[in-house]
């Protein structure tokens, strides 16, 4: 938890950060989606007749491959640091094996004639290759996902961040959805992250005081251990909140009523150029996935790899 | 058992823009016995300073010590430190179980660190952690619940329930069920009425009394002067003097250091900015400076 830096804005000064913070909400969910995009071919059968192994994520791993390299060079002039972004994914290994299993073991192919067996029991159940490399493809995808969630939190102040949502979420007011409250709520949840991470710190150093290793023991014990660190963090949580609330209508806070904002979002300079980059990105991904499908383009041979997988 | 610390520095976000020297090179020595007070102003290191003692923070650099335990994120320092100790000390260094064990660390606001179904419980959780069985948990807790003032009617009842101050009280009895050696403690008055105050003081000098070492910050100065026998002055993460209680409120302007004076000291002044001509300086206790007064007025007249 300690190593986590979601919500941690980092105090450097690069383009990235001074960008307006409603470019960057947009690039996060375009380069999401383009983590999404299928750039498979169909599955293909070779001339002996046998599926072509690989076939499919041949492209996809090419592409996310590619898709990694360009968040890489952003991460690197955002200044977020790769070390610590490792260090933040480790709590992704409980999801990397219940996906292995679940893929590998659990879900059945719909065309198995298209899939290659690992080990076939007497019953007819099968394990197929195939999980495995699901598996790497899902978990390749929510790995990017992540790291461009950090270099948006990173880089913006939580506050921004809500501007932007905000004015994303401006048409809803058209059929009466209370934009203004979801906003605040959303604020009040990022402004506090960072403050339930001190807390959540502050706790585990009492409990390690009384002896509670959290390093130690393996499920059993930690959830044991865990549970010395979310009832207190719970605890805490309600009492700020109620504090807040009282806070906040001891100033006369109305969530209907009208607002103005101190700080007013300013399109820059940088914000068209770096608009243009990522409409160049998207578009550029789009025409992939355009021509994998329906040109069934293998890209591996334009740099000249070719053969059967 | 001796606490020492050599050139202990500590950095928070070491390699960020926003980095901040909590600690420079802070050199003590905690002796037995000490009834310590560690004084400064809100962000000067205090609580850095004691969270490395029991190695909740690892200093960046420098080291603290601790009978056989080294305390230092350095590790090639470490390892010189460790050289040519034995296996069981080698293997005690890499988590410091042991330690926390020995210096038991109650924070501030330790109410919010409860968490079990009833106060017993929560008071048994730290003894067990430290190897000791249900029953054996059970008695020492009761007698550190006895310690702190909470009775045999509130074992049962959920910690959440409890009065802030009653809150704090098992809390602090949970520290103490372990039976540390060493008992720091982060502003254990913060926020007490003063019927409380003395209650929670009460209860320190009478371990202090029972041969523990104590360790309190604190910004009362009261206390300093009532229950301090050592006092530690940090200013900007550097520790800026040790003295006696008696040292530290004549010899240093306590509004520098955002502090303000014990209403003794400050009545002393008054009688010396008005002109008093008794020798004030060596006067520590009420009873001294009452006979002083008295002498003063006997002379005059």
């Amino acid at each position: 938890m300690t190593n986590s830096l979601f919500g941690k804005l980092t105090s450097y000064d690069t383009f990235i950060h001074r960008m307006d913070s409603r470019i960057k909400m947009f690039a996060l969910i375009a380069l999401m989606v383009c983590c999404f995009l299928p750039y498979g071919r169909s599955a293909i059968i070779n001339a002996d007749g046998i599926p072509e192994f690989f076939g499919y994520y041949a492209n996809q791993f090419l592409i996310l491959g590619f898709m990694a390299l360009i968040i890489l060079i952003i991460m690197i002039l955002a200044r977020v640091s790769f070390l610590s972004f490792l260090k933040s994914l480790a709590g992704l290994w409980f999801m990397i094996i219940f996906l292995l299993i679940f893929m590998v073991f659990v879900s059945q192919p719909v065309n198995p004639e298209l899939m290659h067996p690992i080990y076939e029991f007497s019953n007819g159940y099968t394990i197929y290759w195939d999980g495995f490399l699901q598996c790497a493809h899902v978990i390749l995808r929510i790995v990017l996902m992540l790291a461009l969630t950090l270099i948006l939190t990173s880089t913006t102040a939580p506050m921004d961040i809500t501007f932007a949502l905000e004015r994303y979420l401006t048409p809803l007011r058209l059929i009466k959805f209370p934009t203004q409250i979801i906003s605040m709520i959303i604020s009040l949840a990022l402004r506090f992250i960072p403050t339930l991470l001190e807390y959540a710190q502050r706790i585990m150093k009492a409990q390690k005081s009384r002896g509670v290793d959290y390093n130690k023991g393996f499920i059993r014990g930690k959830i044991k251990s865990i549970t010395t660190l979310i009832i207190p963090l719970l605890v805490s949580c309600f009492s700020i909140s109620d504090d807040l609330s009282f806070a906040m209508d001891a100033r006369g806070y109305d969530p209907y009523g009208k607002r103005s904002r101190y700080k007013t979002l300013t399109f820059r300079f940088v914000d068209g150029v770096s608009s243009f980059m990522l409409i160049l990105i998207l578009g550029g991904f789009i025409t992939l996935c355009v021509l994998a499908q329906s040109y069934q383009i293998n890209f591996w041979e334009v740099f000249g790899v070719s053969g059967t997988w | 058992m001796p606490i020492k610390g050599y050139n202990v520095k500590y950095i928070y976000n070491p390699k960020e823009p926003a980095r901040c020297t909590a600690l420079s090179d802070v050199s003590f020595e905690i002796e037995e016995k000490d009834f310590l007070c560690v004084v400064g102003k809100t962000g000067s290191g205090k609580s850095t300073l004691v969270q490395t003692l029991n190695a909740l923070i690892l200093p960046t650099d420098g080291y603290v010590q601790v009978d056989d335990f080294y305390v230092t994120e350095n590790k090639k320092l470490k390892k010189s430190l460790l050289k040519d100790k034995s296996k069981e000390i080698k293997k005690n260094n890499k988590r410091y179980t042991l330690l926390r064990k020995k210096i038991g660390l109650v924070f501030q606001f330790p109410e919010y660190q409860l968490f079990s179904m009833s106060v017993l419980d929560d008071v048994m959780f730290g003894p067990i952690n430290f190897g000791l069985s249900k029953e054996e948990a059970k008695e020492v807790a009761k007698k550190a619940l006895n310690d702190v003032g909470i009775n045999e009617s509130y074992y049962q009842q959920s910690p959440f329930e409890l009065s802030g101050g009653e809150k704090r009280r098992v809390a602090i009895a949970g520290i103490l069920a372990s039976n540390p050696d060493v008992l720091v403690l982060d502003e254990p008055t913060a926020g007490l009425d003063s019927k409380g105050k003395e209650m929670i003081m009460g209860l320190l000098n009478k371990l202090h009394d029972s041969g523990k070492i104590i360790i309190v910050i604190t910004h009362d100065m009261n206390i300093v002067m009532n229950y301090a026998k050592k006092v530690f002055v940090m200013s900007d993460g550097k520790l800026i003097k040790v003295s006696t209680p008696h040292e530290l409120f004549s010899e240093i302007d306590l509004a520098d250091l955002s502090l303000e004076e014990p209403a003794f000291y400050k009545f002393k002044k008054l009688l010396k900015y008005g002109g008093f001509a008794g020798n004030l300086d060596e006067i520590s206790e009420f009873n001294e400076l009452i006979e002083e007064i008295y002498r003063g007025y006997k002379h005059d007249k």
